[in-house]
């Protein structure tokens, strides 16, 4: 049974896609038996990071997370990371370099069965960042310039230095035990810039950590692909049905 | 309510991917041209025409050993050919930013007279010397740097035959001797004749 929960779990994650296959009510609610549960610090890396660097010439970064378990279903979680982005459009190329810090928490909505310790999780974080740009090359626009038939170019690189932004993040995703202690999770971000120190003349177009920025407004948007493997501290009862539920209407 | 989340976020998702800011619409206001307005020398505030009118900048009918070629009919080379005109949009060469800059325009007066194979009578040329300061202006992702003309200044030169047909140059609302061409919103040059 237990490896069957797992591989089905390990196939939903490969396919990238969020399915929910059970409800909340189909769970066996009646039985009385106590399952123990894992308490500790989950550390990891996010491998989609590390794959693209590998294969994209215009990146390089990668990004380590850690998270806490506080209870039942609250998780204290950060990610660190460093990243090296190249934009190339009709007009100019210019690279991003920096790196970024998130601190929150994640929200487990999935009850376990049995005695698995998988996270169906929302979450939320507040991010910094601290970045350089370059604008390595590019050509001035100017629609009248067939007359003369050449292109002003931008011939020396600009860096613009000290640049740095503050932004929130919401995170939905989800993390499964493949092995033991040993977690695969996936997960979307969508962002929401705060504040950002954009340089004088130019514009933020890639901040690390927040990713592309665009015309329309603050929002960003990233995901993440991790591994990760949890330090056992402490191990504690998994409350019963029966608790969940006067816990959840305590909350409310 | 899980399942709103995640449909919010998706939905989220999807707008921010279909979303296209790499193409830099027509109408945005990037580098300028100069624009020249021609008065009446005697009533300054008429507009006047220039009968025949041919422009073209020196750069374009000078080959590579110096040799001035004038042009024989609208050709890639001329803004404007053997036209009566009463306003012209000359786009400017963009030099190295902070570095003095010159494009010299020929504007040749009654071109008809250099057409019509009677040497007695023959076209009238002025060279416009339009010196300036490329200054390098950011204006967005898709459309990327501008240049402004700082510090630009425009003299007319009699050209080879010592006649000038144009009377005065001036700046349009201004006194000072030079202007800075940002955008293309108002006349910057105004030529007497």
């Amino acid at each position: 049974m237990y490896r069957y929960f797992i591989k089905s779990l390990i196939i939903l994650l490969a396919c990238s896609s969020i399915v929910f296959a059970q409800d909340e009510t189909q769970e066996t609610a009646t039985d009385t038996i106590i399952y123990k549960q894992k308490y500790g610090l989950r550390l990891g890396a996010d491998i989609s990071k590390l794959a693209r660097s590998f294969f994209d010439n215009d990146y390089q970064g990668f990004e380590v997370n850690a998270d806490y378990r506080l209870t039942q279903r609250l998780y204290i979680s950060g990610e660190l990371g460093n990243e090296e982005r190249t934009l190339t459009n009709d007009v100019f190329n210019s690279t991003s370099k920096g790196s970024y810090f998130k601190a929150g928490i994640d929200y487990n909505l999935y009850s376990n069965w049995l005695d698995m310790e998988n996270m169906i999780y929302s979450g939320f974080r507040a991010g910094v960042s601290s970045f350089s740009q370059t604008l390595n090359s590019g050509t001035i626009y100017d629609i009248n310039n067939q007359y003369f038939g050449n292109q002003q170019p931008i011939t020396s690189p600009q860096e613009f230095d000290g640049l740095s932004a503050i932004w929130g993040e919401i995170i939905l995703g989800i993390k499964a035990e493949v092995l033991n202690n040993l977690f695969m999770g996936l997960n979307l971000q969508l962002k929401f810039l705060v504040t950002e120190n954009s340089p004088s003349n130019f514009e933020n177009l890639y901040i690390p950590g927040f990713n592309r920025t665009y015309d329309s407004g603050g929002i960003g948007a990233g995901f993440g692909y991790n591994i990760s493997y949890l330090i056992p501290i402490y191990k504690k009862a998994k409350p019963t049905k029966k608790e969940e539920e006067l816990e959840i209407e305590e909350e409310n | 309510m899980r399942f709103n989340t995640f449909s919010i976020l998706f939905l989220a998702l999807f707008i921010l991917g279909c979303e296209r800011d790499d193409i830099c619409a027509d109408g945005t206001p990037t580098t300028p041209q100069l624009l020249i307005d021609f008065f009446d020398a005697t009533d300054t505030e008429t507009v006047k025409s220039v009968t025949r009118l041919s422009v073209y900048a020196e750069i374009l009918v000078t080959d590579d050993t110096g040799v001035i070629t004038l042009p024989e009919s609208t050709s890639d080379a001329t803004l404007l050919f053997n036209e009566n005109s009463s306003s012209i949009s000359l786009p400017l060469i963009i030099g190295n930013e902070g570095e003095e800059t010159i494009t010299r325009y020929f504007l040749e007066k009654d071109t008809n007279l250099r057409l019509d194979g009677d040497i007695t009578t023959d076209s009238n040329i002025d060279i416009l010397e339009i010196k300036y300061t490329p200054n390098f202006i950011y204006v967005s992702r898709a459309c990327g740097f501008k240049s402004i003309f700082t510090e630009l200044t425009a003299i007319d030169n009699a050209g080879d035959d010592a006649i000038k047909w144009i009377e005065n140059i001036t700046f349009s609302n201004t006194t000072e001797i030079s202007i800075t061409v940002e955008n293309e919103d108002a006349t910057h040059v105004q030529i007497f004749h």
